[in-house]
């Protein structure tokens, strides 16, 4: 689901997420993606953020 | 020798004159400026040296005196350590294999090949105990470092009472530098903010050019120089590590013999290949098309069959029986199945003999500089068996095997052509693996069977090894280190940086260099084996082993109920029965008993206990990191290359992002948090405006979710501009 400014704008279907491990080449990045893209349809890296980040929040979940 | 200097007249032989300069620059006046010395090896780095010159009040009246510069001892060799990724005992045209190894078979032309030298059937373990010639429990490597538990014998700390032979090198003279794979820092102090002390700085190597991970993209690699992340693919088509690696290790033994070209070195060039990915370039994978239409079954036979005409196995050596309950027989496969096989097949062939190739280069260069007589070369084929993590069908995407999933023939043939382009991230079938193992059964993880645990290697250093042949002597990498240090003249030390060591675990096996030692009896008597529970000793010709709990390939199979007595032992008798051919243990319960209390004794010493049989689970048990208890964490700036070790870990779990940014005009485009990447991950973004939330299941499928409209630039909404406020929840199995 995603929400602008607290509305829904969009909601789809997550079967799973995966559960042991991504590639030991792949990092986290915030604002550009190095490496390689998650969806090479939509954009080729480092894809750097145009906008200005104030601040981005991970927050994690419950396992499972 | 100044006298000899002194004597020579303008006509003496220019040879002679340079000569005796070298000797005379070596035994330079104590306390001037180019005095060098050995250090006093048993305590390092050694307390400062006594001031010996005379200090009055001014210096018109005083003695300068300069402590020695440290030099190696004389006559210490160069050395080039050698480790090769995931290679199967019978991979390398050296030791049987139909994978043409042009370098690896030169060097073996000048030295020694060794046909039962032991590793320990996983990477980081092995590489542990490479470079501290201690057992990889004893250094904290159980297992591979992704997996750590907090057990001495599993967290993958080294800790600093068994220095590394980067350390002991260095602190005695040598220019140290390390290229390639590491995998033996703890994955979760990976980051930039350190701490450094397991880096391969820390761990005593100058310089560093490679990878922390277990493994790498090669045509877009996790690459550091030294602390930092470099991209040097980025605007480099073409690129690929392989190359690149070797040339950067050229480059850098080349400066050192420009600048200091009396100063040994010591480089330890690891590649990611033949590890997953299999990234060889397409011009090699040119080479190796058509070559593997006899299917595994028989290449197996013809690598056997080349093996005791090379003599790397006995004349009555057996070929261990096709686990036919395990894989199926080549003849059984559908005409798609052996199409893409061969084609995974060619592409690791291509892999293997290019990495070859490239570390012949690296051996060249040393060559060229007229080096090569005195560098001991130690190659080793192989940190462990044969890989089995493709698959019994393979994998266009190794992340699979990681994740518990496997990807049918037909949706494999898609990958068909890409195969080993940067559009795949691939791993051949078990089937090859096996054969590659030849004459041995199991693959890497095993290490009750030889084919997770014995490896070919080469050691060459012309000015010591005068003969060419082959060593029968059972040894194991923990001897390389003790090996390289009777080579070097060097004791090992009693104390580094005021730690007391403990002693080193391995056997010196330079007494094999001899001719005359060719048929001595080995030096070492006893080593035990264990991975994921499963275990193995030898003792003396004997070895009793653990069948395996799984199939290698199965990382999520149920673990056994009782990890120490369900168990199920054989018995082997090396001295008759080279492979494991035939259990014993029926006959010789006795010798068996004895077998098994004595790895209880041996597993006691090298911190081996606990015993789990846990293979992936162990992957995301906790573990400390700059992030470990925490459940939220911000970020207020771009920051890239965060190893994923140190990073939030969304595996196995809900999760969500907030994103606070400001909108430029029209709406801004670009990634705001990512994860992973083509062959597994997420990532949160603006595609012309609008958000996206995108989860890649493997490059096998990638759910999506994205807003309608573009937002819009904040100030065009309100009379006070406030950051928009993006918002992805990710929850399996739900909206």
């Amino acid at each position: 689901m995603i929400t602008v400014d607290g509305s829904e704008v969009a909601r789809a279907n997550l079967p799973h997420t995966l559960p042991f491990a991504l590639e030991a080449s792949e990092t986290f990045d915030i604002g550009s993606d190095t490496g390689t893209g998650v969806d090479d349809a939509d954009y080729a890296s480092p894809f750097p953020f145009t906008g200005a980040i104030e601040k981005l929040t991970l927050q994690l979940g419950t396992n499972g | 020798m100044r006298p000899l200097v002194a004597a020579l007249s303008a006509s003496a032989l220019t040879a002679l004159v340079l000569a005796a300069t070298a000797g005379a620059a070596q035994e330079a006046p104590a306390g001037s400026p180019a005095a060098t010395n050995p250090i006093e090896p048993l305590r390092i780095p050694n307390p400062p040296a006594p001031f010996q010159g005379v200090i009055n009040l001014d210096a018109a009246s005083s003695t300068p005196y300069w402590a020695p510069q440290v030099s190696a001892p004389a006559g210490a060799p160069n050395i080039l350590m050698v480790i090769i990724d995931d290679e199967g005992f019978g991979a390398p045209s050296t030791f049987g294999g139909v994978i043409p190894t042009p370098e690896l078979d030169r060097l073996a032309s000048d030295g020694l090949r060794y046909t039962q030298f032991h590793t320990t059937s996983l990477c980081s373990p092995t590489r542990a105990a490479l470079i501290t010639g201690r057992n990889h429990h004893s250094v904290g490597f159980g297992v591979i470092g992704e997996a750590a538990t907090g057990y001495p014998g599993y967290d993958s700390i080294i800790t600093n009472d068994k220095a590394t032979i980067g350390q002991i090198l260095t602190a005695n003279g040598y220019a140290t530098s390390w290229f390639g794979k590491n995998h033996n820092t703890p994955a979760f102090v990976t980051s930039e903010a350190g701490p450094f002390d397991q880096w391969p700085s820390g761990m005593g190597f100058e310089y560093f050019y490679g990878f922390n991970s277990g493994e790498t993209n090669q045509w877009q690699p996790e690459l550091y120089r030294n602390h930092t992340r470099i991209y040097p693919y980025l605007d480099n088509p073409g690129y690929n590590l392989i190359t690149d690696m070797a040339d950067d290790a050229i480059d850098h033994i080349e400066r050192l013999n420009a600048l200091a070209p009396d100063k040994p070195f010591f480089v330890y060039y690891a590649p990611g290949a033949t590890h997953a990915p299999h990234h060889p370039t397409p011009e090699w994978i040119e080479k190796f098309k058509g070559k593997f239409g006899m299917g595994w079954n028989a290449l197996r036979d013809q690598i056997f069959a080349n093996q005791k005409r090379l003599g790397v196995v006995p004349e009555n050596a057996q070929l261990t029986p096709w686990p036919d309950d395990l894989l199926k027989q080549w003849d059984a496969l559908t005409a798609d199945e052996k199409k893409l096989f061969e084609r995974q097949m060619e592409v690791y062939a291509a892999y293997l003999a290019y990495t070859d190739h490239e570390v012949g280069r690296v051996i060249q260069s040393i060559r060229d500089m007229g080096k090569y007589d005195d560098t001991l070369i130690v190659y080793i084929s192989g940190d462990n068996g044969g890989s089995a993590e493709g698959s019994p069908e393979g994998t266009p995407n190794e992340m699979t095997f990681f994740n518990g999933v496997e990807v049918p023939v037909a949706d494999q043939m898609r990958y068909l052509d890409s195969w080993g382009s940067d559009r795949t991230y691939p791993h051949m079938a078990v089937g090859w693996t096996w054969a590659l193992n030849t004459p041995y059964k199991w693959t890497k993880q095993v290490p009750s069977y030889l084919g997770g645990i014995r490896n070919g290697m080469v050691i060459s250093w012309p000015a010591r090894i005068t003969d060419a042949g082959i060593r029968n002597q059972f040894h194991h990498v923990v001897d390389i280190v003790p090996t390289l240090l009777e080579a070097t003249g060097i004791a090992a030390p009693q104390t580094v940086n005021g730690i007391d060591q403990k002693p080193i675990e391995g056997v010196s096996l330079a007494y094999t260099f001899d001719a005359a030692n060719a048929d001595a009896p080995s030096a070492r008597h006893t080593q035990y084996f264990e991975m994921f529970g499963q275990r193995a000793i030898y003792h003396d010709g004997w070895m009793a082993s653990t069948l395996p709990f799984r199939a290698p390939w199965d990382g999520t199979a149920p673990e056994p109920k009782d990890v120490v007595n369900d168990a199920q032992w054989e018995l082997y008798d090396l001295t008759k029965d080279w492979t494991q051919n035939t259990n014993v243990a029926a006959e010789n319960p006795e010798k068996l008993k004895a077998l098994q209390d004595l790895f209880w004794i041996e597993a006691a010493k090298y911190q081996v206990l606990p015993l789990d049989a846990s293979a992936l689970t162990r992957f995301i048990a906790p573990r400390p990191s700059i992030v470990a208890g925490r459940t939220e964490s911000t970020y207020t700036r771009p920051i890239t290359g965060i190893p994923l070790g140190t990073a939030p870990s969304t595996l196995n779990k809900s999760f969500s992002i907030k994103a606070e940014i400001d909108v430029p005009e029209g709406g801004g485009e670009g990634m705001l948090m990512t994860q992973g990447g083509r062959f597994g991950g997420w990532g949160l973004y603006l595609l012309e405006g609008k958000p996206v939330f995108v989860y890649d299941l493997l490059d096998l499928a990638r759910p999506r979710v994205s807003a309608p409209q573009a937002l819009a630039k904040a100030s065009t909404r309100s009379s006070s501009p406030s950051p928009t406020m993006v918002r992805a929840w990710a929850r399996a199995g739900s909206a």
